[in-house]
């Protein structure tokens, strides 16, 4: 899936009401499909928003997002068209338990797909013993494992992924990064990846970084 | 591993796995339903039981002695032991008088307390069947009182069946039928005795060492009185209290009167203990929506994410609300059945107030309205909680910001 940013720019409101902070400030950015691209730069340099704002959980204050040339404007159309979002925090539904939360993103696209794939996922990320428990009982490694699985149970056209390092340790860093570029390889897919620590495996990809809302770097070579 | 769910299934796993929120909405409507459907079945209960009461004593007139009317109320409506005596006989006095179709005495005794094999603290009513207008008018066809076997009629609180065997003042008697329930003391918790068996119970009294009873023949407890269709009921009361010093002289509408006032009262009163209801239900599960949803406004950002439109989770989450809080209102109204069933004779006693309660089904059939808008007003308010939650971007509610 290709995805092209057109000078996209994202404000909150600072505490009190006394103006707003830029988050993105006039972003502008193509990233072809099939590409294999990380974001770099230091927190609150806007990784994580640039990332919401392409998966459409934050609307861009201006500025358009297009998917394959086309404009979308809320999640729903980005799940049918298959874009799949590892948020940075590992959030889950407390009452469901581990599977349904993997199950999550079929929710609404009356997929059929196996529960073999799902149970495939989490052998895969080490949580074969974990199907019914709830999240609550997981650490907070196995945490950010499932919420890895989770971006990866429907096969992906775009995969957003934020932080997929944070709170693992070296084994399962390469181990999940070598998943993720599987997954994203086989689907022909895109990938952006926002992190701020270099990762295993990451060479030959696209490197973008950003600074206080902004681009101030693109291209290959290794930060 | 579950093998599929839907949006559905989702909002059924998500209330019955978070069993404080099940059970602080369901227990808060059942509260409330508890204290509106009580009233409304107290009021329904008092106003069956006071209707088919006064068509039961089958009569125009009840005389009883001046002063009396308190136990009086103790007696009818309670089913409490009591004892008092008209002028002597009075009974045959009024029985002659042009109007009068019937003059049906009884007699008010107690069953003898705590003495061994007996059944203590009853209402014992001794009637004459010659006379009565109470009890054998509606007995079955098939029911047949044989004076020879001590046969009695017990109330349909007594639990003794037909053929069980009661001693009273060391007589033996036989039941000889139960009478269907009416909701009033008088009928439901008394023994009635014809005066046959009266006279016997008396002879055997105080032998073996018992109680001793005495009966004040000729000087009953009340008189009830049936009229002629063209004796105004009212005026005859009067004359009878006129000439005959000492009785007072109760029209069958009059003895509820009070009763039926109290209902007016409860009845008025219903309007705005119902909307004082409603507001506690408004404020009090606004409050709990709004702080559980407040907390769980990450899961509210993760089904965003995961495609569900805000229209689709307002209606989900409106539907949960509208269906935890007609649960709770079905269980909270069939509480307050149970709980005004177990206690309806304490009720009936320390009210002063007969009381009768249909079967589950018919009880609560007045109630679905006051179900409908309580769980609608919930389900309003829970549409109204989730769309100012879900006027944050996903993001934020991600965040949990």
């Amino acid at each position: 899936m290709r995805v092209e940013l057109q000078q996209i720019r994202k404000s909150y409101p600072l505490p009190g009401g006394d103006g707003t902070v830029a988050a993105l400030d006039g972003v502008d950015l193509v990233i072809e499909s099939g590409t294999l691209c990380i974001l770099k730069g230091p927190s609150g340099s806007g990784k994580t928003t640039l990332l919401s704002v392409i998966s459409g959980l934050s609307r861009p204050t201006s500025g358009s997002v297009l998917l394959d040339g086309t404009v979308v404007r809320n999640p729903l159309d980005r799940q049918r068209g298959m874009v799949a979002h590892g948020f940075q925090e590992a959030v889950f539904i407390p009452e469901l338990t581990v599977v349904e939360n993997l199950l999550l993103p079929a929710l609404r696209c009356g997929d059929r797909l196996a529960v073999d794939r799902g149970e495939r996922l989490l052998e895969a990320f080490g949580l074969g013993e974990m199907f019914d428990v709830p999240p609550a009982a997981l650490s907070g490694g196995e945490k950010r494992r499932l919420n890895l699985a989770r971006s990866l149970f429907l096969p992906p056209r775009l995969l957003l992924i934020d932080e997929p390092a944070a709170y693992l340790d070296d084994g399962w860093q390469v181990k999940a990064m070598e998943m993720i570029i599987r997954e994203v390889r086989d689907a022909r897919a895109t990938l952006v990846m926002a992190t701020h620590t270099p990762l295993p495996g990451d060479e030959g990809f696209r490197h973008i970084l950003m600074h206080k809302g902004k681009v101030i770097d693109d291209g290959t070579s290794d930060y | 591993m579950s093998e599929r769910f839907g949006l559905a299934g989702l909002a059924v796993r998500m209330t019955v796995r978070a069993p404080l929120k099940l059970f602080s909405m369901g227990f808060l409507l059942a509260l409330v339903s508890f204290l509106l459907a009580g009233v409304v079945l107290v009021r329904s209960g008092v106003e069956e039981a006071t209707a088919r009461g006064a068509k039961r004593l089958g009569a125009d007139l009840m005389v009883v002695p001046q002063g009396a009317e308190v136990p009086l109320g103790a007696g009818l409506f309670g089913g409490v032991p009591v004892r008092f005596s008209l002028p002597e006989g009075i009974d045959r006095r009024i029985a002659v008088m042009p109007g009068v179709l019937v003059a049906a005495p009884q007699y008010f005794l107690s069953s003898a307390p705590a003495s061994c094999c007996e059944t203590g603290n009853l209402l014992l009513v001794g009637f004459d069947p010659s006379r009565d207008v109470t009890v054998l008018p509606w007995l079955s066809p098939h029911v047949r009182l044989k004076m020879e076997t001590g046969s009695i009629l017990v109330g349909g609180s007594v639990m003794k069946g037909t053929g069980a065997a009661l001693r009273f003042y060391n007589h033996p008697f036989t039941v000889a039928a139960r009478l269907e329930k009416t909701g009033m003391g008088y009928f439901d918790n008394a023994v009635f005795i014809p005066l046959d068996g009266v006279s016997a119970m008396e002879r055997s009294s105080g032998s073996a060492g018992g109680v001793s009873l005495r009966v004040p023949w000729g000087r009953p407890s009340i008189l009830l009185v049936r009229l002629a269709p063209s004796i105004v009921p009212r005026d005859m009361a009067s004359l009878l209290e006129r000439r005959y010093p000492g009785i007072k002289v109760l029209t069958i509408p009059g003895l509820f009167r009070e009763n039926r006032l109290r209902m007016e009262k409860l009845a008025r009163g219903q309007l705005p203990l119902a909307a004082a209801a409603w507001l506690f239900a408004v404020l009090g599960g606004g409050a709990l929506q709004f702080l559980y949803w407040r907390e769980r406004r990450s899961s509210l950002g993760l089904l965003q994410a995961f495609g569900c439109g805000k229209g689709v989770l307002m209606l989900l989450f409106g539907a949960e609300a509208f269906v935890l809080s007609l649960a709770g209102m079905v269980a909270g109204s069939a509480g307050a059945f149970f709980v005004l069933r177990l206690f309806a004779s304490y009720f009936a006693v320390t009210a002063g107030m007969p009381l009768l309660l249909g079967g589950l089904d018919l009880s609560l059939s007045g109630l679905p309205w006051l179900w409908l808008v309580f769980a609608g007003t919930m389900a309003v308010e829970a549409v109204i909680i989730m769309f100012l939650m879900l006027r944050r971007e996903p993001a934020d509610l991600l965040r949990g910001a």
